[in-house]
């Protein structure tokens, strides 16, 4: 309780001055720090301290002066009741008495009420009506559980501020008050899988003809991951209360588990939650016993785009931990994070940790929860680590290019429903580029005698993203397709080494043919077969080819 | 000569040596087929000068989503100017590739070109050959669609969301 005496110091303090003078001074509040991009994000408790004799009620009214108020609306209708709550001269927690705003409206709260519920009378304002005034000489009124829409707001450091009036009290002090600073919460980092360093430019080389994590790309159950974790994701706090559990809780056996959310009744207390003041044992009039409450913890949205064939592989929970102790969970969500419910997504591959997303092709969505488990604190920047596994087989099948990963907290989402929300993710990073050769051959050229022997030079072009090893012309099969039927003969031993082929290179080797007895408009179906060290075998068939 | 009259007789010139065409036919460039369907590439080759034979027809993507057959070049005549001849493309998409997987690449029908005749008595392959491996290449893609249940199901969740936002809108 000693917070309190010293804060109660403070105040007669700061009012020392006009102690024995009528009026109300707006003293600042502990300025919390924001995510930027959030849509619902906690401003500071705005405290109001007043001296002189009063009587009657008063209307007060909080307006946001550059963004819009964004509390929880516990009542339908154009003005609904908020979760916003005024208290008056900090009541402890066995004595609060609340007050809903429809009991306010008609001046019937409880007797003795001493925290107050408000309405929201525009986009970016709330009232308290009928507050009614203490016949002490000096009392004070705390404003909590007010939440802005910080991701309207332009720039990268932000700052929220509002202005206060009442209907009945002479309220000085400055005419904007700031409530609230905001700026990017998260850093994202690509990291190599021991964790040692961050990923190159580019990302993990892969290709297409080299498989990886084998064993999991075939079966997403299996045990096995011989190339070992591909990659650590990892989310760091850029300040320190950006990442935040749902609420104060007792804390459960396992992360498997959300406990139910205790009271965060203290007034002027900081709890670090997403929850703000929040006391379940208020009446159910107005909402006013899930004041405060948010709909779950900080989430974070993971999605990553691969090339077709190039699987990505998720930990259900943090690096090096488990059920026990891992400060985030995979979890079930809608595609945009969001989801009422907590419900942890089983490992695929028990023995690795793993889960493997196949319902939102062609990406990998994984969305993650701050457990009320682990060490998630205010006081340090908290960092996640997240092991991936990438996973694919050596086939022609896998796709070229760049696997990518956007991030961003959880949900993505402008619905009223979801407390906290935020308004956008990162832009893509890149986790891994999959190159190989692909591999044509064609006819470049065709010399000699007509109806004697003749040389093709037979190319092979490489069209794809690396550079071919050792290629080879492996056959050259010819069907006649117009003319006097004759039987060309091919005498060279195959392969023919064209060598090492450059990407968007072509290659040349020598073939010779002996169209003996063909005329010279004979036409040929020509099937060339191809191959490289470290590329896919194949064919090309080009049709209506003259000796 | 002024510059409005001389870029009308290089526009001119452009459009006389334009060169062989390729265009798509129905249903376009853009092929949509579940896993495991075939779908085709229906295209026109139009030649505008000399004597061209088309020698293969190939989707080049690095993106592939299944197979692809040429059924073009096997049947293709000898076009003159002018002429034109339609042909098509097979693409098999493979019944492993989830939905929502997109093979986007160039859809290239290889050429030479004579300046004779194939039945011109004069013809000689050798000395009559203008160029050989000439291409014409076109945008081409094929997009991997859902089953019809899975599209049911993607369709009415999209419509509870609709419903939802609706309802709110109207609150």
């Amino acid at each position: 309780m000693r917070w309190r005496i010293v804060l109660l110091l403070l105040l007669l303090t700061a009012s020392a001055g006009t102690l024995f003078s009528q009026g109300c001074t707006v003293i600042g509040p502990v300025v919390p720090t924001a995510r930027s991009n959030g849509h619902a994000e906690l401003m500071g408790d705005i405290i109001i301290s007043c001296t002189g004799s009063y009587s009657g009620s008063t209307d007060l009214s909080v307006t946001l002066l550059n963004t819009s108020i964004t509390s929880r609306a516990l009542t339908a209708g154009a003005t609904p009741s908020l979760e916003a709550l005024l208290l008056m001269n900090d009541p402890d927690e066995g004595s609060q008495i609340a007050c809903a705003a429809s009991q306010a409206a008609t001046s019937t709260c409880p007797p003795g009420s001493n925290v107050f519920q408000a309405v929201l009378s525009g986009p970016s304002s709330l009232v308290f009506r009928n507050v009614p005034l203490p016949a002490t000489n000096s009392f004070f009124f705390r404003i909590t559980n007010v939440r802005a829409d910080v991701a309207s707001l332009p720039g990268s450091f932000k700052t929220v501020t509002a202005t206060l009036s009442a209907s009945a009290l002479p309220i000085s002090g400055p005419a904007a008050t700031t409530i609230g600073y905001a700026s990017d919460g998260i850093s994202v980092q690509l990291r190599t899988s021991n964790d040692s360093a961050v990923l190159p430019v580019g990302g993990l080389a892969l290709s297409r003809y080299v498989a990886l994590n084998q064993p999991l790309a075939l079966s997403a159950s299996s045990s096995s991951a011989p190339d070992g974790v591909s990659f650590v994701l990892r989310l760091q706090e850029n300040f320190g209360v950006a990442f935040k559990k749902m609420a104060a809780a007792t804390a459960p056996a396992d992360v498997n588990t959300r406990p139910a959310p205790a009271p965060q009744d203290v007034p002027g207390q900081l709890y670090n939650t997403e929850t703000g003041f929040y006391n379940p044992l208020f009446p159910t009039t107005g909402g006013l016993n899930a004041a405060g409450l948010a709909t779950q913890a900080t989430r974070f949205w993971v999605c990553f785009q691969s090339p077709i064939g190039v699987q990505v592989h998720a930990p259900v929970y943090q690096r090096g931990t488990g059920s026990t102790n891992s400060e985030v969970r995979l979890i079930w969500s809608n595609a945009d994070g969001s989801g009422l419910t907590y419900s942890p997504i089983p490992a695929t591959s028990s023995a690795l940790g793993t889960y493997y997303d196949t319902l939102h092709p062609p990406y990998y969505l994984y969305v993650y929860e701050i457990t009320a488990k682990g060490g998630i604190s205010p006081y340090m920047y908290d960092t996640i680590d997240l092991p991936f596994y990438l996973a694919h087989l050596a086939s022609s099948s896998v796709g070229l290019g760049t696997t990518s990963v956007q991030v961003g907290y959880a949900p993505i989402s402008s619905d009223v429903a979801y407390l906290p929300r935020f308004a956008s993710v990162s832009a893509p990073l890149t986790v891994a580029t999959t190159t190989a050769p692909v591999l044509q051959a064609l006819i470049s050229s065709q010399t000699g005698t007509y109806g004697g022997v003749r040389t093709w030079q037979i190319g092979i072009n490489n069209y794809g993203t690396a550079a071919a090893t050792n290629a080879r012309i492996t056959s050259l099969s010819l069907t006649q397709t117009s003319g006097t039927a004759c039987t060309p003969s091919i005498t060279p031993v195959f392969p023919v080494v064209v060598g090492d082929v450059a990407v968007n290179a072509t290659n040349t080797g020598p073939v010779t043919i002996n169209f003996h007895g063909c005329a010279i408009t004979a036409l040929f179906k020509a099937v060339i077969g191809y191959t490289a060290d470290n590329a896919a075998s194949g064919t090309s068939t080009y049709s209506n080819k003259f000796q | 000569m002024t510059i409005r009259t001389l870029t009308f007789f290089l526009l001119a010139a452009g459009l006389l040596h334009a060169g062989p065409s390729l265009i798509f036919l129905s249903p376009g460039n853009s092929l949509t087929g579940l896993p495991g369907e075939t779908v085709f590439w229906n295209i026109r080759v139009t030649n505008d000068a000399d004597y061209m034979f088309i020698t293969q027809l190939d989707y080049q993507t690095l993106v592939p989503v299944g197979t692809f057959t040429d059924l073009f070049s096997g049947t293709a005549p000898m076009l003159g100017p002018g002429e034109s001849a339609d042909g098509s493309g097979q693409y098999v998409i493979d019944p492993a590739v989830p939905p929502g997987y997109i093979s986007q690449g160039s859809l290239v029908v290889t050429y030479d070109l004579y300046s004779l005749d194939m039945y011109d008595p004069d013809f000689d392959p050798g000395a009559d050959l203008i160029v050989s491996n000439a291409t014409l290449s076109a945008f081409a893609q094929v997009t991997v669609t859902p089953e019809p249940a899975t599209m049911w199901m993607a369709l009415a969740g999209a419509g509870l969301a609709a419903l939802g936002a609706w309802r709110r809108i109207r609150a």
